[in-house]
């Protein structure tokens, strides 16, 4: 039967619900009925019964896929240089990645928390703040900038997260001396082993958790740059993420003006991992 | 004077904005779906409690 939503608070609940939700079920469906399913919180699918459908009489189904190419944080990010904190992160799919430069970037994704009474949840995270950023090198250290730039994704790609004299001694404190370099890394790589402790702040902040209570992620760099419309004539979306959104999106309105047909069966779907090499294990 | 954009590229733009990544596409999904009537479906009794 049906999941009751309460629709104040749909997402919440749909979240809460999301392991009694299977697609291998039998399920009681109804002419004119209207319905869908979620897969790991990553791929939905959505179906409607026309009014006078009977078995055999087709479907038709639009597809599109819910992830673009991204710098996914690593499992093991922390990085530091110089008196930098820097967070690791690996390509996912093949995308532009000069113009990751120079943005504001947050974070986003999905968190593990377990909480001290064992309760484990997944979390969206959306930290929509520039946290990070990932600096061009100034024009006259590199004068063949301009002559043509590759990115070298693992030398270039971990964008900076905080200063590590205000880690160390405290945020909001100033430094009366130089700190050596060499002693901020290794004070830095005692704090945990795998993510710089500002890092996880951020995060549990963000969730309204301790820290302890990040058991792991999956998240990845976003522009905070907000979408817009733009154009002298308001005739253009700018927007990252295009491909493949664009299409989600577009499904969905074709999707309801199929609806009108009635005597047909019709599908869409939204999957993540169609992107060459994402090498995702879920749908 | 610019035309004031179409109310479906507003809503779109509204998308991409909540679907920083593919769980949030989902989630901006679902409750697009939702707000048209759709229903989630849930699992069905199992073998097991229909004894």
């Amino acid at each position: 039967m049906p999941i009751e939503l309460t629709p104040v608070n749909p997402p919440t609940h749909l979240l809460d619900e999301r392991q009694e939700i299977s697609e291998r079920d039998a399920w009681t469906l109804k002419p004119g009925g209207k319905y869908f399913f979620t897969r790991n919180m990553s791929a939905v699918c959505a179906f409607a019964v026309g009014g006078a459908y009977v078995p055999g009489a087709g479907f038709v189904c639009v597809g599109a896929h819910t992830d673009s190419p991204c710098p996914k944080l690593k499992p093991n990010t922390k990085s530091t240089a110089e008196r930098f904190l820097q967070v690791r992160t690996q390509n996912y799919g093949g995308g532009l990645w000069y113009t990751w430069f120079d943005r504001d970037l947050g974070v986003a994704g999905r968190v593990v928390v377990k909480k001290k009474d064992g309760t484990v949840t997944h979390e969206l995270l959306k930290i929509n703040r520039p946290v990070m950023r990932i600096p061009s090198l100034a024009i006259h250290l590199n004068r063949e900038m301009n002559n043509g730039f590759a990115v070298n994704f693992q030398q270039h790609m971990a964008p900076i997260i905080a200063d590590a004299t205000e880690s160390a001694l405290g945020a909001g404190s100033v430094p009366k001396d130089e700190p050596d370099p060499k002693k901020l890394k290794e004070s830095s790589d005692k704090d945990s082993t795998r993510h710089h402790p500002v890092l996880l702040e951020l995060i549990a902040d963000e969730l309204r958790c301790d820290v302890g209570d990040v058991a792991d992620f999956d998240l990845q760099l976003c522009d905070v740059q907000p979408s817009t419309i733009g154009g002298a004539r308001n005739e253009y979306i700018f927007s990252g993420r295009l491909d493949n959104l664009a299409s989600c999106y577009a499904s969905l309105g074709k999707f309801f003006f199929i609806l009108l047909t009635r005597s047909i069966r019709v599908l869409t779907s939204c999957f993540v991992s169609s992107h060459s090499g994402a090498r995702q294990i879920y749908g | 004077m610019a035309p004031e954009p179409a109310k479906e590229a507003v809503d779109a733009v509204a998308y991409f904005n909540e679907a920083w990544t593919p769980y949030h596409a989902v989630l901006a999904t679902c409750r697009r779906l939702i707000d048209a009537g759709y229903e989630v479906r849930a699992r069905a009794p199992s073998p097991s409690s229909l004894e």
